[in-house]
């Protein structure tokens, strides 16, 4: 018998397999013979090629007619014959493949990190190949679900980080599911589960999906509460402490007697407070533009040093995303996370949506998002803030570093490199490293350009000047980036904060770890509506007196731990912002009385000292205020904004009515997240088209 | 030869950490440098030199400090106040109340900008020989002996003028932001300590292209513009709303005829240089360039060794016309007494200057130093060429001359005055040598006070003791008393008698007081 011959024969009774599980028809077969003698091709590859058959019903057909329960790869180059494997069942392209090749090379990563990564090959077809290939069995565990049983709670974490789940006992055997079927992932589940324990192939998607129907009430519960049961002392969960309410009834009513007994003493007691106050207040600022001024506190992470940095060696980076209702930033973000200058199979990309924001939830699904966005889908429970859903959210992240960005954020792509590069540069305790935020549509009307020049000034000089002084630094709302089991260590975002960012930096320090500035920028969103304004404002102002009150619980632990630059640069940074911005109407009430009725009734609690501290805090104090917002603009080449700073006292004012609104809230619902609606800039559709037409 | 080329700008020439030697070379300097700069102080008082400005302000600060309430308002507003305010400590400093302290106030900044110099000079890596001949050179010039021997705040000026040039140079070679941070609060600054910062701010504008980014002026030379003027305009609003509140006229310390910031208007038909150019723009800017090449050659030196260096070529170009197109600008606004009023800044511009020279060879830095020696021969050239009457007394004392003013009847009343202490109404805006020649402003009643407003509305004064000086004699008829009672000086008023009477001087006191007895003669009328 030839070899030709024996191979008809071996096609010819495939092919009679293949027709009798309905996979082909017999014309098709037909056909197949033919092209067969012509080419010499086995069958299997023209009835692929032809795309009648589907590979994943193909191939573990053939292995079952060889007598072998799957195809197995030869020894050697095991990814690259998985490419192969899957270029073999049409699931990938020769260019694809040779492309994933070469980027294996050049990030160092898996093959299949690579292909998932870029979305060629979707998710469960992928896995039901590697399966296949790595001679596992496959459990679709939307038709399979697992025991929940089985599951440990204690282990949460760590399933999703190795990615695995126990499924089934089966007689004797336990199985276990995993979507990560590598070595030190085989190590653990012995380990947990005995030698003899049996190992399956499932989806990625479905073992976080299965982990969250199982766990949802564990994950959400940890969310809540994780820090408040841990570190009590840090969370805002009680907004006073009785201590604290004490101090605060005594100091009123003292005050009372005070007032009653000796009013104008009284007064001019409170006064000097507050002048004295707004002057140390307005000397550090002026230090701190002094300082953050310095064009050589900016040069952090050069170019160069980024372009040494070697692909293979970069962690993983989780990148987290919480979004509620914003389903049109959407393709934005997806378009500016994928344009990240960042090995993509090394990117934990999560999409965090809330269970009851259906629209978001479904624009996430039409957008076919590849296989590095993971959508993590937080229950309703309260409180409903974004930390709440980081922290949620943080149980699935696998990344070595993690960052936040906020869904109309668009980084700059060397961002996470340029932390990368910072983190190896910075000292040893720097666990965080905060990137720069700026606005994309700036220049959209008055109210844009004024929250520019702010943020400008806020992360260009004063952050970089907090750094450089030691003082604690108040995160900004995104682009933290955090050394990922620090991050777990010290519990997160405190889900009660709505200002959670800048109550971790703070806590981070007094924890004895060192929050660093990069020079890297993350474009938002600026918020061109007024009374959106006052809601987000009122939210921060807000979250900055919950701050001020947690980590006032103990002001000697505090002072002990920041030491005493960072203790009265938190004092005047985080309390003089409040209390400024709380005085500002009261002292613009009494300026416009005297201005326009030149009355002499608040001659008496103005002493000849006190008139001069108060006059040069006026105009000496808010002129310079005024000169470095108009500075702000400096850093960013927003040279034609600059005249737009001599308007700051109106966004002031506007700033204090957000504070009383803060305020107010603060003691009626102090953990209401005042909601800030993205996507009303008018740059939002142009983006948005540009975005979905890059995407296509 | 010296090979290596040291950047003009090298970071840390200002800002790098000093070694401790070289802590104690600067040391060193300042304390030298305060005893030479005391010694001729010393010399020029011994030969009578006397500082008007020092007397008038010491003067103030002895009347507010003395006065029952004391209030920074009752300085006036017509005249910068941080010079003033420097002077207060030395209030309480035993054995200065006799008007030693601007005097020593100068001598004090004068060798502490010195001692700053130096220290930038070493960062820069000058040898010490050559620092300390520099030094001398650049102290030996005359309008640098005069700004800080004189009492008055031209030192301090000096000192302003060092910063806001390096802070010029710094927005050259770095454009950030700090420079400008540097820049606009020299000039807010400026104004609170020296009225001349009008001229130098209208100087610099027309410079602004030298000195801003260029990306900056290509984008948005507004911007530039604003930014650099917002730090000063806050300064004068802010002086402005003080006049308003204070005095009710935000523009009185502009209009004010005895204002400071209108400078030596009020003097011009005295003064030659004014007589001469006061009103023109282009020939007091000619002479002023004349008068540069004359008093400080050395500067060309500066600009031909910055001519290699595009960056320090606009830095020393800003420098020599900055202050040439002030002193023009200041002739044009009838401000300026003399040419060296304004070009004494030169002294600290050249000092700037060679900080932020290349050293490229022990040759260049030898001609630098030779044509500082020349300068200072030029400088006296000019200093003696058609001078005021205060560089002239200062000049004549200097040389050991006897003096050309005498202000012997003011002491005479001062010491009058010490001797019988009542409450006395006065106004110090002549009698400023007196209160100083009196040693203290107790029981002085002066114009800021509300008793000498309400004396001045009564038909009869209710006070024990007036003094007054000569309606007819200069600057008498502006005396507040006078205005109020034109006859008080010369007939008395009604119920008081002449208890003092010398030169231009009259004291009357209530009848019949015999609190205190005096002890001078009084004289027959």
């Amino acid at each position: 018998m030839s070899p030709t011959t024996g191979q008809n024969n071996h096609s010819t009774r495939m092919g009679e397999v293949l027709i009798k599980h309905k996979l082909i028809k017999e014309s098709q077969l037909e056909q197949a013979l033919e092209l067969q003698k012509r080419t010499g091709a086995r069958i299997g590859d023209i009835l692929l090629a032809k795309g009648w058959v589907d590979p994943l019903d193909f191939y573990p057909l053939l292995a079952s007619q060889a007598g072998h329960e799957t195809i197995v790869a030869p020894a050697g180059e095991h990814e690259a014959r998985f490419g192969e494997v899957l270029e073999a069942y049409g699931l990938l392209s020769a260019e694809q493949l040779q492309e994933a090749l070469e980027l294996q090379e050049k990030w160092g990563t898996r093959l299949g990190d690579i292909i998932l990564a870029k979305g060629w090959v979707r998710t469960l077809d992928f896995y039901r190949a590697m399966a296949s290939h790595s001679g596992h069995r496959f459990i679709n565990l939307t038709v399979d679900p697992p025991d929940a049983a089985l599951i440990d709670r204690e282990d949460l974490q760590l399933y999703g980080e190795y990615l695995i789940l126990p499924w089934r006992r089966e007689g004797k055997d336990v199985w276990v599911v995993t979507a990560d079927l590598t070595p030190p992932t085989e190590e653990f589940i012995r380990e947990r589960f005995g030698d003899g324990v049996k190992i399956a192939i499932t989806s990625k998607f479905d073992i976080i999906w299965e982990l969250q129907r199982n766990a949802n009430p564990y994950y959400s519960q940890t969310a809540v509460s994780a820090l408040a049961v841990k570190s009590s002392e840090y969370s805002a969960l009680q907004v006073f402490t009785r201590r604290q309410l004490g101090v605060i009834y005594c100091f009123f009513s003292a005050l009372l007697l005070f007032l009653t007994l000796e009013p104008v003493i009284a007064l001019i007691t409170i006064n000097t407070f507050i002048a004295i106050f707004l002057l140390v207040n307005f000397g550090l600022r002026a230090m701190l533009a002094w300082v953050g001024g310095d064009r050589h506190i900016d040069v952090k992470v050069t170019d160069h040093q980024v372009s040494v940095l070697k692909e293979q060696e970069l962690p993983t980076y989780t990148v987290l995303v919480p979004m509620y209702k914003e389903p049109e930033v959407l393709p934005i973000l997806a378009d500016a996370l994928r344009r990240l200058d960042y090995p993509l199979s090394k990117l934990d990309i999560k999409l965090i949506l809330e269970e009851d924001d259906a629209e978001t939830i479904q624009a996430a699904k039409e957008l076919e998002l590849e296989g590095i966005f993971e959508l993590i889908l937080v229950p309703d429970s309260l409180p409903k803030t974004k930390p709440k859903a980081c922290n949620y959210a943080l149980n699935f992240a696998r990344g070595e570093f993690i960052t936040i960005y906020d869904a109309e954020d668009i980084p700059e792509p060397d961002q996470l490199k340029k932390v990368v590069a910072a983190f190896q540069m910075a000292p040893r305790n720097t666990v965080c490293i905060q990137a720069r935020l700026n606005y994309y549509n700036a220049r959209e009307n008055w109210l844009t350009r004024m929250f520019t020049l702010e943020y400008s000034l806020w992360f260009d000089f004063y952050l970089p000047a907090l750094e450089a002084l030691n003082i604690p630094i108040p995160l900004g709302g995104t682009s933290n980036h955090f050394k990922m089991h620090i991050l777990r260590e010290v519990n997160a975002w405190d889900p009660f904060n709505v200002t959670e960012d800048a109550d971790l930096g703070v806590r981070i320090t007094q924890l004895g770890y060192r929050v660093g500035i990069v020079n890297s920028t993350t474009f938002e969103e600026a918020n061109s509506n007024v009374l959106n304004w006052i809601r987000q404002r009122s939210r921060w102002i807000k979250g900055y007196m919950q701050t001020y009150l947690v980590h006032m619980r103990h002001p000697l632990h505090l002072h002990r731990s920041v030491g005493a630059i960072g203790f009265w640069g938190f004092q005047f940074f985080i309390g003089g912002t409040i209390i400024s911005t709380l005085a500002a109407p009261f002292l613009y009430l009494m300026y416009i009385i005297w201005l326009m009725t030149k009355t002499h009734i608040f001659d008496i609690v103005f002493p000849p000292s006190l008139l001069y501290i108060s006059l040069f805090n006026l105009l000496v104090g808010n002129g310079y205020l005024i000169y470095i917002t108009t500075l702000g603009a400096f850093k960013r080449n927003y040279y034609s904004m600059i005249p737009y700073g001599l308007t700051v006292p109106v966004y002031w004012l506007l700033i204090s009515i957000a504070a009383y609104k803060g305020l107010w809230q603060l003691i009626h619902k102090p953990f209401f997240w005042e909601k800030t609606q993205h996507g009303i800039s008018r740059y939002t559709p142009l983006a948005r088209r540009r975005a979905l037409r890059r995407n296509a | 030869m010296v090979s290596v080329v040291i950047h003009p700008w090298r970071v840390g020439v200002l800002y790098g950490a000093m070694h401790k030697e070289q802590r104690y070379y600067s040391a060193a300097v300042f304390l030298l440098s305060s005893v030479v700069l005391a010694v001729i102080t010393i010399w020029l008082l011994q030969h009578h030199y006397i500082s008007d400005f020092a007397l008038s302000r010491w003067a103030k600060v002895l009347g507010i400090l003395d006065a029952p309430e004391s209030r920074l308002e009752y300085f006036g507003l017509i005249y910068p106040h941080i010079p003033a305010y420097i002077l207060m400590p030395f209030y309480f400093l035993p054995g200065l109340k006799t008007g030693a302290a601007p005097y020593l106030i100068s001598i004090i900044i004068g060798a502490a900008l010195l001692a700053f110099w130096n220290q930038h000079m070493a960062n820069k890596g000058y040898s010490t020989r050559v620092r300390v001949a520099l030094i001398i050179l650049v102290a030996s010039h005359p309008f640098f002996l005069w700004s800080v021997t004189g009492g008055t705040y031209r030192a301090l000026s000096l000192a302003m003028f060092y910063i806001l040039y390096l802070s010029l140079a710094r927005l050259i070679y770095e454009r950030d932001v700090r420079a400008f941070i540097m820049l606009g609060l020299t000039l807010a600054m400026y104004f609170f300590i020296d009225e001349r910062t009008f001229y130098l701010f209208a100087a610099l504008l027309p410079l602004l292209p030298l000195v801003a980014p260029p990306k900056m002026m290509e984008e948005s030379a507004i911007s530039v513009y604003v930014v650099v003027i917002i730090p000063l305009f806050i300064a004068v609003s802010a002086w402005a709303y003080l006049n308003w509140i204070f005095v009710d006229d935000s523009l009185h310390f502009l209009t004010a005829p005895e204002s400071a910031f209108r400078g030596a208007w009020r003097d011009a038909p005295y003064l030659p240089w004014l007589n001469t150019f006061g009103g023109t723009l282009v020939m007091p800017t000619i002479l002023a360039i004349a008068v540069s090449i004359v008093a400080y050659p050395v500067l060309i030196v500066l600009l031909v060794h910055a001519s290699r260096h595009a960056l320090l070529l606009r830095a020393t170009i800003v420098l020599l016309v900055h202050a040439i197109l002030a002193t023009g600008m200041a002739t044009y606004g009838f401000f300026l007494s003399h040419p060296a009023d304004m070009l004494f800044l030169f002294s600290s511009g050249l000092m700037a200057g060679i900080v932020l020279m290349p050293r490229e060879s022990h040759k260049a830095i030898r001609i630098t130093m030779v044509m500082t020696l020349v300068s200072v021969l030029g400088g006296w050239l000019v200093f003696l060429w058609k001078p005021t009457p205060e560089m002239d007394q200062w000049a004549t004392a200097i040389q050991g001359k006897p003096p050309v003013i005498r202000y012997d009847n003011e002491i005479d009343l001062g010491v009058w005055l010490a001797r019988n202490r009542m409450p006395t109404l006065i106004d110090d805006h002549n009698a400023y040598r007196v209160i100083v020649a009196r040693g203290d402003a107790r029981q002085l009643i002066l114009p800021f006070s509300s008793d000498f407003k309400i004396n001045l509305l009564r038909p009869v004064l209710s006070i024990r003791q007036v003094v007054v000086p000569d309606p007819s004699w200069r600057g008498g008829a502006r005396d507040l008393i006078n205005k109020r009672y034109p006859d008080l000086y010369q007939n008395g008023m009604a119920g008081f008698e002449l208890v003092y009477d010398q030169d231009h001087w009259r004291a009357y006191r209530r009848i019949n007081d015999t609190s205190v007895k005096d002890d001078v003669a009084r004289p027959s009328i």
